[in-house]
């Protein structure tokens, strides 16, 4: 295997890890964003919410949607990881929509896990 | 006309989509199939041999050009990146497109006699399909394009109508004979990947702007000639002088140096190297050697990197500086966001997931406009012709794209190798088939003819993988071992496909079961209640 197939192989990898670090910065927070509303919120949690809680918790989703942009924005190749923010988003969005129909008691421990996967990824990139 | 804003954008939503959806869905499918394209004619070609984009491969075909078309005017070498696998070589003898053969590069390193590779479109028949529709030529392009202006007018007023999904969000609400449930999936799908839509419509007309809207060209004429090259000149130069001067060959040696020098020029900023080779004018003193580079990436479509050399010297050619605008850099991101070059595997599959998303959006919308009307219909107690042509045409759209395409995967792995015509026969198989779905979908009534199409498309996909492992086990093995998961992705892509359709067609059964209990005259007042008045359109 010679010196150029290397780097393109390092770059692909490095594509994946952006890939992956976006998707677990992404799920929680668009989570949050989902126990913000009161429909959700009663389902995943089992109780109303608090005014205040919803507060709380759209400023954590929001804040966290707003790091992972502000991840996207100083990589080298922003252009590149700015379009996988916005797919990200989507596949994100539609594996929430699922745990939330089927299984909404276990998002808050798969959100922790995506979470404390993100920060295990950036560092091994 | 309609009373409030609102109202005639649901009127525009309902029509605009029901129009040409049949043709979208088509689109749609097709052109999420194309975000594998090559991963995809690797796996309808597995005989094909991989090669490293390096100087051994270079040389390999430079022989093998030597060898075969020692005469010809043009040659060229065409190494693989990591997706297509295979380097090609092709030539030009004499003028026009007969005179252009290009063939793909026996392997390396094995001896004796390199299997026939199996003709097919592969993957390219998606990417044709999705664009061209198999119409003749402009026709196809300009349905494709109407398809995609509809696509626009209905994302636009579908988010005025559907103005309830910010209320709903992330909400899928399961359930048994029940429209909402549709409307739901059509909803979550739309408002998930909605940048992703209006890109993929809107960007879909900018890549034919000059097709679709010709006239700016005539109106400024000097700006097309400047384009163009004179390429038919540039040739007919070559037939003329090749009797004259045999001698100004550029040779072996030659170009593999401007190779080596071409490579560590672009590798040394540990960027891409060298993608292809092309030896123009090889007969006549004016014979150039070009190398271009593979995407350096980034979005946007860019012209490769371009490194020029005199053919009999070995000098370096100065490249004009092409000076580009802002409009040809908005035109050419637009352009490359469309076609998702720059996307490595994660980010493939997230588009293909979004292709995938765009479907369901479609196909439920069709079939939203049916359940919409059906009980209107059932408890008038006469289904009109409209009404009947748009259930079946549903049908044969949506289960017989997929009957044909599996079809076609079979036809791959079944058809005889030594068949001539081989890539065509598999494309009629394909087209037999959806013609096959459409006539069953208009003699079984409608609830049978869903579950037996589904049936078959469930067969036809995850019987794919058994298929490929009877047919060419050999090669899925030795490309388990060379590590290349791609043919073993599609495997398992299909199956999951074919999975699903068998879900469906459970799930559709339980739902038929549940009707016949009903009266099937019986007005759905709750459930035209549940529904927000605007939705019922």
């Amino acid at each position: 295997m010679n010196r150029h197939l290397k780097l393109l192989e390092r770059r692909l990898e490095f594509d994946q890890i952006m890939n992956g670090v976006l998707l677990t910065l992404i799920f929680p927070s668009l989570a949050c964003l989902a126990v913000a509303m009161p429909v959700h919120h009663r389902r995943v949690f089992g109780r109303e919410i608090a005014p205040a809680g919803r507060t709380v918790w759209r400023l954590l989703g929001a804040g966290g949607l707003l790091a992972a942009l502000g991840l996207v924005l100083t990589s080298r190749q922003w252009t590149v990881d700015l379009v996988a923010w916005t797919v990200m988003l989507a596949v994100a969005g539609l594996v929430l929509t699922f745990l939330l129909t089927y299984v909404p008691r276990v998002l808050p421990a798969v959100g922790l896990m995506a979470l404390s996967l993100a920060p295990a990824l950036a560092w091994w990139g | 006309m309609k009373k409030t804003f609102r109202q005639s954008m649901a009127w525009l939503h309902t029509w605009t989509g029901l129009l040409l959806g049949w043709v979208l869905f088509a689109i749609m499918v097709t052109g999420t199939a194309t975000y594998f394209r090559h991963e995809i004619t690797r796996w309808m070609q597995p005989e094909m041999p991989t090669h490293a984009p390096d100087r051994a491969t270079v040389n390999a075909g430079l022989t093998r050009l030597q060898e075969i078309a020692s005469k010809a005017g043009r040659w060229g070498v065409e190494l693989p990146d990591a997706r297509s696998g295979a380097a090609s070589i092709w030539w030009q003898e004499g003028l026009g497109r007969q005179g252009f053969k290009r063939e793909v590069l026996p392997a390396l390193d094995q001896a004796g006699p390199t299997p026939q590779v199996r003709d097919t479109r592969g993957g390219e028949f998606f990417y044709r399909f999705h664009f061209q529709l198999q119409l003749p030529h402009p026709w196809g392009r300009y349905l494709a394009g109407a398809a995609a202006m509809f696509m626009f007018m209905a994302l636009i007023s579908g988010i005025v109508t559907h103005r309830q999904f910010f209320k709903d969000f992330f909400a899928f609400r399961p359930g048994k004979n029940n429209p909402r449930t549709a409307l739901d999936l059509h909803n979550v799908t739309a408002v998930l990947a909605l940048p992703f839509y209006l890109l993929i419509s809107y960007s879909a007309l900018v890549i034919f702007m000059h097709m679709y809207l010709p006239w700016a060209e005539k109106v400024l004429p000097e700006e097309k000639e400047a384009g163009s090259r004179p390429k038919a000149a540039q040739m007919a130069g070559d037939k003329a002088s090749s009797e004259q001067s045999a001698s100004g060959v550029p040779d072996l040696a030659m170009i593999l140096r401007l190779y080596d020098k071409a490579q560590s020029q672009w590798t040394t900023g540990a960027g891409p190297g060298v993608r292809r080779l092309e030896i123009s004018s090889r007969n006549s003193p004016e014979a150039t050697v070009a190398f271009s580079r593979f995407d350096e990436g980034g979005v946007g479509m860019q012209r490769a990197a371009k490194l020029e050399f005199n053919g009999i010297t070995g000098e370096a050619v100065e490249q004009k500086a092409e000076r580009k605008g802002i409009v040809t850099a908005i035109h050419s991101v637009i352009y490359g966001l469309h076609l998702a070059r720059f996307a490595g595997t994660g980010l493939r599959w997230g588009f293909f997931f979004m292709g995938m998303m765009g479907s369901v959006l479609v196909a439920t919308g069709l079939v939203l406009w049916t359940l919409k009307r059906r009980n209107r219909h059932l408890s008038a107690g006469r289904v009109p012709f409209g009404h009947w042509l748009v259930e079946r045409l549903n049908i044969a759209t949506i289960t017989g794209l997929f009957i044909a395409i599996g079809t076609l995967f079979w036809a791959n792995r079944l058809l005889p190798l030594s068949l001539a015509g081989r890539g065509d026969w598999e494309v009629d198989c394909f087209l037999y088939a959806w013609g096959f779905a459409l006539l069953h979908a208009c003699v079984r009534p409608v609830g049978k003819a869903w579950r037996e199409q589904l049936i078959l498309v469930a067969f036809l996909f995850s019987g794919l993988p058994l298929l490929d492992a009877f047919t060419v086990g050999t090669y899925l093995r030795s490309s388990v071992r060379a590590g290349q998961w791609a043919h073993e992705a599609f495997d398992v892509a299909v199956l999951v496909l074919g999975l699903v359709a068998w879900t469906a067609a459970v799930r559709l059964a339980g739902r038929k079961v549940k009707q016949s209990g009903k009266s099937p005259t019986r007005p759905t007042a709750s459930q035209a209640q549940d529904e927000p008045a605007s939705e019922v359109a």
